[in-house]
């Protein structure tokens, strides 16, 4: 019983930080259609980077809101210089670009702090707490707390006017423009705040599981995993993010930790088999022009 | 009439290496209904798209008040109270009838956009029932009601539709241009890009028609329901003067 507890609370932290990843991965695609191949160089970033301030003596609340805000300045950088010009290309060519900036920042981290994994330390000290008989961190009980705080915040925010005008910007430019909203800025402010996020996400992370600059493609593939599996919906890419932490901790529970990836691509490899579902810029989208030609008949009895 | 408020002046516009509009003068004053008529390819749609801002002329202008909008993007022309409806209604078919009003009135505060989603739905009643519903189910008729609603959300004084009557029934097109006319009385400036030309000239003020980029013919919209080349051309040869 100690057993599984153990696992099942193992999987829910890390089913947290996946959560955390997979909803940078829906807020991007939601504003721009692209694919975050970046997240998991965001939440390194917030870890070496946290890291190197602290280690440099600075208190850990500036060291954490300048490393956020690099975080959205460099991907502010990306897009107006890159991003922004592949975003009316192919999907090939804004995927293909997107990974291409994740290698080159992995790059720039490691040149910039070094290819060593690193730690941070817990934002809450003291003992462990024991729950159904297995150990808790406290920094685990941190991390689920915030993560619970940051998805409510999101999916608060993406049911406001600017959350709506974020999907429509993403469904609709043309239409978003006819309305007054300008695209282009709300989908730059919808990539900063994934970026600030992932960075967040590293911060939160950084006590429980050390980072190196080669983590972050690994865990960007996981962020992607669970937001496809959820069908990139805040509350569907948390859910799956869940599902994702919990079927590997109990995969590397009881049958070998070596399996742990080998399931979650499985699983990647089953939402890439679908990938009719995943199409981007095609979730829950009706294209009104196409529509109209085979327009459902209505029943309203004022309507055509 | 009314002051012209919109101008628009030897207007050249296209695409590629060729002009669609060849030198296009067109003003539209408040509370007055200005038909756009010409059969395909004749550059109605280029001209609402430079009027919105989606297409950048190639020379002339397009005023507001005096105020040439040459630079602004069609965001800030949306802001400066010129709202286009386009040819395929550019709705958000993901969201809501009720998210996609409230995103027309998106620059405004939510209180004002309260009071208009009342005069909207009261322009509209059948949006009323219509409000949860997603936009990409509803039909031809209750997307361009949605689309036209929207545009009214942002309190326009100046209102391009584009083909409101493509693909809906003539009884859906009656109560749609009804709806413009009495948005027209209360002071809109309203340019009505319409092939149905016997309905456009019908709650019409003024009327051109658009032939090969160029205005062939210009006039009150009741004189143009006698004009022999209008009549031949756009309404079938019916009534023969």
């Amino acid at each position: 019983m100690a057993e599984t507890a153990q696992f099942l609370i193992t999987g829910v932290i890390a089913g947290a930080a996946y959560a955390l990843l997979s909803l940078t991965w829906a807020l991007v695609r939601k504003v721009s259609g692209q694919l975050f191949f970046v997240s998991g160089c965001m939440v390194v970033l917030g870890v070496l980077g946290t890291n190197a301030l602290t280690e440099r003596g600075w208190p850990m609340a500036p060291a954490v809101v300048v490393v956020v805000a690099s975080a959205g300045a460099v991907t502010l950088a990306a897009d107006v210089l890159i991003l922004r010009r592949v975003a009316r290309q192919t999907e090939l060519s804004g995927t293909l670009v997107m990974l291409a900036l994740a290698f080159a920042m992995e790059e720039l981290l490691s040149l910039g702090f070094g290819p060593e994994p690193r730690q941070l330390a817990p934002a809450v000290a003291g003992p462990p707490v024991s729950f159904l008989g297995a150990s808790l961190q406290r920094q685990q009980l941190v991390i689920v707390a915030a993560t619970a705080v940051l998805i409510t915040a999101l999916v608060l925010a993406g049911r406001s006017r600017w959350g709506k005008a974020m999907r429509a910007c993403a469904e609709n430019p043309t239409g978003a423009m006819l309305v007054g909203i300008h695209p282009t800025a709300v989908r730059t402010i919808g990539l900063i705040i994934a970026a600030a996020l992932g960075a967040l996400s590293g911060v939160l992370l950084g006590p429980v599981a050390a980072m190196a600059p080669a983590s972050g493609f690994l865990l960007s593939l996981k962020g992607f995993i669970a937001a496809a599996l959820g069908g990139w919906g805040f509350l569907g890419a948390t859910v799956a993010g869940l599902f994702l932490g919990l079927t590997e901790s109990l995969t590397a529970g009881y049958i070998s930790s070596d399996l742990k990836d080998v399931v979650s691509l499985a699983l990647l490899l089953l939402v890439l088999l679908g990938k009719d579902s995943i199409r981007l810029r095609r979730v829950g989208r009706v294209r009104i022009s196409d529509d109209r030609r085979e327009a459902p008949v209505s029943t309203h009895p004022a309507t055509d | 009439m009314s002051a012209p408020v919109l101008r628009i002046s030897e207007l050249v516009a296209g695409y590629g290496a060729a002009d669609v509009l060849h030198g296009i003068d067109l003003s539209v004053g408040g509370g007055e209904i200005v038909c756009l008529l010409g059969s395909n390819g004749a550059g109605k749609t280029t001209l609402a798209r430079c009027v919105a801002g989606l297409l950048k002329p190639r020379s002339g202008s397009v005023t507001d008040g005096g105020t040439r909008l040459d630079g602004l993007s069609p965001s800030q022309r949306a802001r400066r109270g010129i709202a286009l409806v386009p040819e395929d209604r550019g709705l958000f078919g993901g969201l809501t009838v009720a998210d996609n009003l409230e995103l027309g009135g998106f620059r405004h505060g939510r209180r004002h956009a309260l009071d208009r989603l009342s005069l909207v739905v009261e322009i509209f009643p059948p949006l009323a029932s219509l409000l949860p519903r997603s936009a990409g189910t509803l039909s031809g008729g209750e997307q361009q009601m949605t689309a036209i609603g929207r545009a009214l959300m942002a309190d326009p004084r100046f209102l391009v539709l584009d083909e409101p009557s493509l693909g809906l029934s003539p009884g859906m097109t009656r109560q749609i241009l009804t709806a413009l006319r009495a948005l027209a009385d209360d002071g809109i400036g309203i340019v009505l890009i319409e092939q149905n030309a016997a309905l456009a000239l019908g709650v019409g003020d003024r009327a051109a028609v658009l032939r090969r980029g160029r205005i062939a013919v210009t006039g009150a919209a009741s004189t143009l329901l006698d004009d022999p080349m209008v009549i031949n051309a756009y309404l079938g040869g019916r009534g023969s003067g």
